[in-house]
């Protein structure tokens, strides 16, 4: 049994403001609560364009629309459309607090979310709010891990799939596996039109390529897809429909200008979002990038073929269903920064037309369990087949290597403690031997010892700090001298955890308990500080051994 | 919906707006008589329709017809008589007002048009006030539709005021317009008229307007060619100097100005009673009280025979009933009144009524000479219904008379403060004898007979004035009125003010310490230091060799900051833009500040005969201020200036004081005789024979040549305003000579006041001064400072000074008083502010409720901390954007209120959106 933070909820806001993947990376979530939670009320609150959007989404039963837009063209406005925009505020968390949720989540680690939650007021919540001073409030473990985890430095060790992650700070532990969509009788009906009208003169798989990426250096080379797209019409018989949103039109135009072929069209900016459900369960098979067709894919049940370039980082966001092939480039500055925009994409030429052509067809063949190294050269890029381990979270399995690279252990190590430490699961304990061994110097945890070390000083300055709590002759400078040591403490973990960037996710929990500590009764702050040095002891020890044990 | 449409929907709008604030229409008969609405409208129509042809079979027509004044006397004579205007509602009224006349026609036109008039069925085509008051594109509009709907036979007549362009900005749109002749001529030109005729036949209108310099024209017109488009028209009447300046409030509504010129009419002609009752008609049925009648009243007044029935003189119970109440609570009005000696009644009587007593003062009756009862009671009603008077916590009504209406504001419910200035103890004291008014004397707040300061109340304070106050009492009223309308406009004004300092020279400190004042005012001030373009600008001589080329770089130059001041100014609004002397300030970049309705001032701290610029310039302020008077005002108001004032320069007391120096300081900064100063040649030629002494002169532009060259300081390095106020604390004398760049000496007829006079004074320091005309009145010469008036004199002096520190000390010391008391720029800023908010309050208030700040506080009203942070931020002078409401919220300090919270939120959002194309991860990591 997983370890719940609030067991039983009755009236649910799921706040998830702007984009249709994340939508439907909370429907596991969603589902799960409904299930754990029986008569569950759920509201979603999304971006209003979305609102439409939410109706093909399942187990939802209200959604709510934002209209950031209107926000946004009031504030351009200045003047007195600051007062429109204000008294759209207003109405809004009136409106929110009407409903007089139990629970909240939010989804989304935008500071104005975080805001407008604590002006709702919901007691309850396992994601991002704020406190009355206007700092971030990050209460729940698992979110705090969210947050850990997509820190830039620390994205290359995490392995856990961002859905589990935030099923888990909603204390869902069943869920169907899968991203949920329901596709309606019209849709399909609009497809099979648009197919019909296609001059396809192949008979074979009906293959979905979705080209255009939300950014350029995610966005695979038109010419690779022609060449891809060739072959699969070529040696495989197949029929290609390519998707995207309107904008999209000038990737994707040149792909089947460059095709050629009856076999190639395009359906781009000719489907709706419940059309673009429909056809992707009509094909056989998505070829994308890390994109929302790839996950709406995954929700109508359509394995997909998805490359990971530049920022893309499959263990975090790839596709959350057993049996879909990722590819992820295997290059020094992989996963890069998705802030900085990137002049030479060379990530993309580890992945070619050739490699993903006969990935696609080896997983119309049937589900692949490995992929031979003079296919896909596991120096360059390795293959991945999607999964569920035995606790029910989603993981990769490279398919081209038998070696893990550089950061597997460590992604190995940290699967292990958080899903121990946090979700309370029963891990196989590794060979007292190997937990021995934490005493020899392993290149992978250097700065383990100093960061535990750290820890135990904390809580031998949280025992004195109790002490002069507790003893009214204690002068003031003794008690600011301990809690400037604290003070000096912290800073030095976290300096540890920028130094041995492995280990960087350990202080950076260790911060965000510090950073979220409830209430202003200095003993019960001392209180809490200890366990937040206890855990970071304990998580300092039990990493080492998982590591070591890899 | 089209320009002209919208404009149309505007004058509607403020049509009907003054339908409903033009609380009484006339009566049809007053006391026997026609109403004088038809009576002066047959007066004027005689007069608008002199020469032309009339009859049965006839059209006339009359744009803007409003109530219909002049309606009546037309079906008199035409057939068929059409009035347009634009509303229904005044059409409607002017229905009730007319009755029924088979003959006469009401047509509303909402469109600018006369679309229901067919093409070329009119006779006569006459407009009396509407098109002089009407923007220059409805004029355009209905000139070309006049000209459609005219018989190639027919005759179009206007009356339209000709003089200089006046086009007065404001909150509305409907107000006198005077053009300059040949642009009207122009306009009816292409308009498709022939211009026959202008003449001053028409009445001209009780002086209102020729104090502006505008008189009222008969135009007639006939149709010749065809009329060319709306725009064309409009340009060629357009201002050629936009926004010329005249008080707004100066000119009232032409319907009233039109009586009261009938009411001049039949006091000339000796009909005293029916004069009477017209001006008694306007006083009571006009909104604006503060039509200037005096003339047409002394006129009127000095025909009439005073019946006398009560001695103001006598003594009474009555009177010392009333007199022990005023002793008790206003000791000061009864001192004024007790004091009175016999010959000061003459002018004062009271007559009897059947209401009571009414009292008379030089001829004009302070209460209604029939009714002062009633009279009083309606006059307070009316004066209530205006929402600031109403609504007022201190009322201050000029005018006691006898005191009926008083009673009548004590009577009405409110816990409103009542205040009472007369300005004759004569009358008082007349009323006081006549009727007990015990009671209102115990209810009143105040009452006295000297100005009233109002500083003294407590809380804001609207004047009421009495009509025959503002008649009999013009100068003492008026400067009340200006008091309280600068008083109101500094704590209600919050304009955007920019001083704008020149590129180089000595006015550039006088710059600063405007702005310094202007922010200790609370102003909403920024200074736009331009010195630092001085470099290039002079760096522009030795790029460009030629006399006319370093011309043509100086002016792109200064043409080049004025565009990127414009610029600045579109970013960041201004509504009053101060320039010191030689500011960089175009006449381009003037017209163009004018036509955004930006109030124009100029501080011309420089002898107007030594620098002329103002010549060309002046036509572009509304308002100069001199350190001169007499001929330099004169002068500057005939160059166009809108207003002229006197304002000398000053000191300002955050840094010219008193200073403790070292004796090191002493020793470098210090000397006998000092003077700081560019070496101008009546200095050289006068401290030539100074050289004897321990002397040292500071500043630039002096010789080399002896005895300069060890009297001079420093290398003749000029010396910052922080080094001359320790040169003036370490010196016993300093000298204080006046510039002249002709003369020796003295000179002899100078008279502006120097700012080193102030500057030394304020420190404390002990000056000499050569003699000015305007010195005296700054400040008393041998006790806060020592003149001299010539060379001797000056040589006396010094020998007379420099052993008698005590001596010294005395006359520093009550310079430095007198300096501080009367002479430092926040008294000078409080009076500069005082003459631009009395006389463009409306124009500022209004540019103010339309500023963006004033909408989101009205806007605001349901959200009473937003309301107040907009307030807040608009008094730090920030601009309207939500970074200014949030800017003192800081995060992790304190709890954030809910409005702090949903602002913050506001301010996350657009944050957020302005990062588009983040991906849900880039987001997080962001």
């Amino acid at each position: 049994m997983m370890k719940k933070r609030y067991p039983h909820k009755k009236k649910v806001l799921l706040v998830n403001i702007t984009r249709l993947g994340d939508m439907l990376q909370a429907t596991p979530t969603i589902a799960g609560l409904k299930e754990e939670n029986p008569g569950c009320h759920i509201t979603v609150l999304v971006e209003k364009q979305f609102v439409d959007v939410c109706h093909v989404i399942p187990n939802i039963d209200e959604v709510i629309g934002i209209d950031l837009a209107f926000v946004c063209r009031s504030l351009d406005r200045e003047g007195d459309g600051i007062v429109d925009a204000y008294e759209y505020v207003d109405e809004l968390v009136r409106r929110l607090r009407e409903e007089k949720f139990d629970y909240c989540l939010n989804m989304s680690s935008s500071a104005y979310t975080a805001l407008l939650l604590n002006l709702v007021g919901i007691e309850r919540n396992g994601g991002w709010t704020s406190d009355e001073q206007g700092y971030r409030v990050i209460e729940s473990q698992w979110a705090q891990l969210f947050a850990t985890s997509v820190f830039h430095q620390n994205r290359q060790y995490n392995s856990l799939n961002l859905v589990d992650v935030f099923r888990c700070s909603a204390d869902v532990e069943s869920h169907p596996r899968k991203l949920l969509i329901n596709v309606e009788p019209e849709s399909e009906a609009h497809c099979e039109a648009l197919l019909g009208a296609a001059q396809f003169t192949n008979t074979g798989p009906l293959i979905a390529v979705q080209a255009g990426a939300s950014q350029a250096k995610r966005q695979w080379s038109p010419a690779r897809f022609v060449e891809m797209i060739k072959i699969l019409v070529r040696d495989h018989n197949a029929r290609v429909v390519l998707t995207g949103a309107p904008k999209e039109a000038v990737i994707v135009d040149p792909i089947v200008a460059g095709c050629a072929s009856p076999n190639v069209i395009s359906v781009v900016g000719r489907t709706s979002v419940p059309q673009l459900a429909a056809m992707l369960r009509k094909a056989d098979i998505l070829i994308t990038g890390d994109t929302g067709p790839m996950h709406m894919a995954v929700a109508v049940g359509t394995p997909v073929v998805s490359m990971f370039l530049a920022s893309a980082y499959g263990f975090e966001t790839g596709p959350y269903s057993e049996g879909n092939l990722v590819l992820q480039p295997v290059i020094g500055c992989g996963p890069c920064n998705p802030n900085k925009a990137c002049g030479r994409p060379d990530c993309h030429d580890t992945v070619s037309p050739q490699l993903v052509a006969h990935l696609v067809a080896a997983r119309l063949a049937g589900d692949v369990r490995e992929v031979s190294p003079a296919v896909a050269d596991p120096r360059l890029v390795v293959v991945y087949r999607s999964t569920f381990d035995e606790h029910g979270f989603c993981d990769l399995v490279p398919l081209n290597t038998a070696q893990p690279d550089a950061m597997t252990r460590h992604r190995r190590a940290y699967r292990k403690l958080w899903l121990e430490d946090l979700g309370g699961f029963s891990i196989p304990q590794p060979k007292p031997a190997a937990a021995g061994r934490l005493a020899v110097v392993d290149e992978g945890l250097r700065g383990l010892d100093e960061i535990a070390a750290c820890a135990k000083a904390g809580q031998d300055l949280i025992g004195r700090l109790e002490v002069c709590i507790r003893d009214t002759s204690i002068t003031a400078a003794e008690l600011g001298e301990v809690s400037q040591r604290l003070t000096d403490l912290d800073s030095k973990i976290e300096a540890l955890g920028f130094q041995y960037g492995p280990l960087e996710s350990l202080s950076r929990m260790f911060i965000f308990a510090k950073e979220n500590l409830k209430g202003t009764d200095p003993l019960s702050l001392a209180s809490q500080m200890n366990r937040a040095y206890q855990d970071l002891e304990r998580r300092c020890v039990r990493f080492g051994s998982y590591y070591l044990g890899e | 919906m089209s320009s002209l449409l919208k404009l149309a929907e505007q004058m509607r709008h403020e049509v009907d707006r003054e339908l409903g604030s033009t609380v009484q229409l006339p009566d049809n008969n007053v006391a026997g008589h026609e109403s004088p609405v038809w009576q002066s409208g047959e007066r004027d129509f005689l007069a608008v329709s002199s020469g032309v042809p009339a009859g049965d079979n006839r059209t006339a027509v009359e744009i803007g017809c409003r109530y219909g004044r002049m309606l009546r006397a037309a079906a008199r004579r035409f057939g068929r008589v059409v009035g347009v205007d634009l509303s229904e509602r005044v059409a409607n009224r002017a229905r009730d007002m007319i009755g029924s006349d088979a003959r006469v026609e009401l047509l509303v036109s909402g469109d600018l048009t006369l679309a229901p008039i067919s093409d070329s069925s009119a006779d006569f085509v006459w407009s009396f006030s509407a098109l002089s008051t009407m923007p220059p594109l409805a004029v355009a509009s209905l000139l070309r539709e006049a000209r459609r709907i005219l018989k190639p036979t027919g005759t179009m007549r206007l009356r339209m005021f000709f003089g200089r362009d006046i086009a007065l900005s404001g909150a509305t749109v409907m107000f006198p317009r005077a053009y300059r002749r040949e642009s009207f001529e122009r306009a009816a030109s292409l308009a498709g008229f022939q211009v026959l005729e202008v003449s001053g036949a028409l009445p001209a209108v009780a002086g209102a307007l020729a104090a502006h310099g505008v008189e009222a024209m008969a135009v007639t017109l006939h149709p010749s060619t065809p009329a060319a488009s709306v725009e064309m028209i409009a340009e060629a009447l357009m201002p050629t100097t936009a926004h010329a300046s005249a008080g707004s409030a100066a000119i009232p509504d032409m319907e009233s100005l039109a009586t009261i010129d009938f009411a001049a009419a039949l006091a000339e002609e000796g009909e005293r009673e029916r004069a009477q009752q017209v001006l008694h008609y306007v006083e009571t049925c006009c909104r604006v009280a503060t039509i200037d009648i005096r003339d047409i009243l002394e006129r009127v007044v000095a025909r009439s025979a005073p019946k006398i029935a009560v001695d103001a003189r006598g003594a009474s119970p009555v009177l010392e009933a009333n007199m022990r109440v005023l002793r008790e609570r206003f000791p000061e009005a009864h001192r004024a009144v007790a004091a009175l000696g016999d010959g000061e009644h003459s002018s004062v009587h009271v007559t009897d009524t059947a209401q009571g007593p009414a009292v008379w003062r030089e001829g004009a009756c302070l209460d209604h000479a029939e009714k002062p009862r009633q009279a009083a009671a309606v006059w307070v009603s009316r004066a209530l219904q205006e929402k600031r008077v109403g609504d007022a916590p201190n009322l201050l009504v000029a005018g006691f008379g006898g005191g009926y209406h008083l009673e009548e504001l004590l009577a009405t419910p409110g816990d409103r403060k009542l205040w009472c200035y007369e300005p004759s103890a004569v009358a008082l004291r007349a009323a006081l004898a006549s009727r007990d008014l015990v009671a209102c004397l115990s209810s009143l707040a105040g009452l006295s007979t000297e100005a009233p300061d109002f500083g003294r109340i407590a809380g804001s304070v609207e004047l009421l004035v009495r009509p025959q106050n503002a008649l009999l009492d013009s100068g003492v009223v008026q400067p009340l009125r200006a008091q309280l309308v600068s008083r109101r406009g500094l704590s209600l004004l919050h304009p955007r003010i920019a001083v704008l300092g020149p590129l180089q020279g000595g006015t550039i400190p006088t710059g600063y310490y405007t702005q310094a004042a202007l922010q200790r005012f609370g102003q909403h001030s920024r200074g736009i230091d331009m010195s630092g373009f001085n470099k290039g600008y002079e760096l522009l001589d030795d790029l460009a060799r030629s006399e006319r080329g370093r011309a043509v770089a100086r002016n792109s130059y200064v043409e080049m900051l004025t565009t990127t001041m414009l610029q600045n100014f579109d970013e960041k609004p201004i509504d009053v833009l101060i320039c010191m002397a030689q500011a960089p300030a175009s006449a381009k970049f003037l017209e163009e500040m004018r036509r955004r309705g930006v109030v124009t001032v100029l501080w011309f701290v420089e002898d107007y005969l030594r620098f002329s610029y103002w010549r060309d310039m002046a036509r572009h302020y509304d308002f100069v201020f001199t350190i001169q008077r007499d001929g330099c005002l004169e002068a500057i108001k005939a160059a166009g200036a809108g207003e002229v004032h006197y304002l000398p320069t000053a000191c300002d007391p955050f840094l010219h004081r008193p200073l403790e120096l070292s004796a090191e300081d002493r020793a470098l900064w210090g000397s006998q005789l000092s003077f700081v100063g560019a070496g101008y040649h009546n200095r050289q030629q006068m401290f030539a024979s100074l050289a004897h002494y321990p002397f040292k002169i500071w500043g630039s532009e002096w010789p080399t040549c002896k005895p300069f060259d060890t009297l001079v300081q420093q290398n003749a390095r000029r010396i910052s305003p922080e080094e001359y106020v320790k040169i003036f604390n370490a010196s016993d004398i300093n000298l204080n000579l006046h510039s002249s760049a002709e003369r020796d000496g003295v000179e002899p007829n100078g008279d502006f006041v120097n700012p080193r006079t102030f500057e030394l004074a304020a420190c404390g320091a002990f000056q000499l001064v050569d003699e000015r005309t305007l010195l005296g009145e700054c400040f008393e010469a041998g006790k806060e400072v020592v003149t001299f008036s010539s060379l001797p004199d000056l040589r006396d002096k010094i020998e007379h000074y420099k052993s008698r520190p005590e001596e010294r000390a005395v006359i520093a010391a009550a310079g430095r008083a007198r300096a501080l008391r009367d002479h430092s720029y926040d008294r000078r800023i409080e009076q500069m502010l005082g003459v631009i908010y009395g006389s463009k309050f409306q124009h500022l208030a209004a540019r103010e409720s339309e500023s963006p700040w004033s909408k989101m506080i009205e806007h605001s009203s349901g959200h009473e901390e937003l309301r107040a942070r907009c307030e807040k931020a608009r008094a730090r002078g920030e601009q309207p954007t939500l970074d200014a409401l949030v800017s003192d919220v800081v995060t992790g300090d304190g709890k954030l209120s809910e409005t702090e919270q949903k602002l913050m939120f506001l301010f996350h959002v657009k944050k957020h959106t302005l990062r588009p194309g983040l991906s849900k991860k880039e987001e997080r990591q962001g």
